[in-house]
């Protein structure tokens, strides 16, 4: 009896982002969320571009020569 | 002081990836996403000081950079009365930086979404944050973050035409038939 209980609940409604891995394969909210996550992703491995690196050294520079002033 | 200094650093260089991510798929320009990135990492710097260490840099950043892209679209708004001039299409001066076919459909589909509904899904559904997390970053309830992604997901399966059942053929025949089956 518990058991019939258990497998014709629902899952909650909403898709966790944190769960994908429990959705069904073919809910279109899955795909979508797996499209996002891939799309972002693939954004994410791109190399980090050089200008942010000498901006981040140039900072540090500029705030170390500042403390030896004081 | 040195020390606090290195690790803000390192904490902010681990968190760029992800931030360029989130500006990128915002605008859906490189250019502009890295202009952005790039003023946000001097605000951080300049404010480091307000930044608690052992709390989350990830927000504080990403909270930091929305901010810098609302006030940018505000002057343009201003300037020249087409606030979405900054997501206008550009794919085709990046065809090859998005792989496949599909992978362009999606940013395409992603650029339609009005903005408030974009960062809420990108914010949950890609950049790793709970619910409450991006309620903050955006400044708005719980509620409304909760509803935005909901509306964002809709708005996307309906641009991309996913809808299930129909994109399994012998399914979307046989489903329907197979429930009455049972029900009965």
């Amino acid at each position: 009896m518990a058991e019939v209980k258990s497998v014709n609940k629902k899952p909650a409604g909403r898709l966790s982002p944190a769960k994908p891995a429990l959705a069904r394969s073919d809910n279109p909210n899955t795909q979508i969320a797996l499209k996002l996550r891939s799309f972002y992703q693939s954004v994410q491995d791109e190399a980090l571009p050089q200008r942010f690196l000498d901006l981040l050294e140039k900072l540090d520079a500029a705030e170390g020569s500042a403390q030896r002033a004081e | 002081m040195e020390q606090g200094q290195t690790t803000f650093k390192r904490e902010l260089l681990a968190v760029l990836p992800s931030l360029r991510a989130f500006a990128i798929s915002l605008t859906g320009r490189h250019d502009q996403a890295d202009d952005l990135v790039q003023d946000t990492i001097m605000k951080a710097w300049a404010k480091q000081e307000q930044f608690e260490m052992g709390t989350n840099m990830k927000a504080w950043l990403f909270t930091i950079l929305r901010n810098e892209l609302y006030s940018k679209l505000r002057k343009r708004g201003r300037e020249v009365q087409d606030s979405d001039g900054i997501f206008t299409e550009n794919l085709a001066q990046h065809p090859s930086q998005y792989g496949s076919l599909d992978m362009q459909d999606f940013k395409r589909a992603l650029e339609k979404l009005p903005e408030e509904q974009r960062e809420a899904i990108i914010l949950v559904g890609a950049s790793g944050f709970s619910y409450e997390e991006a309620a903050e970053i955006c400044g708005c309830a719980l509620g409304t973050i909760k509803s935005r992604v909901n509306r964002a997901r809709q708005r996307l399966q309906d641009l991309l035409q996913v809808d299930g059942e129909s994109d399994y053929g012998p399914d979307a025949v046989s489903a329907p038939i197979t429930s009455r089956a049972f029900a009965s």
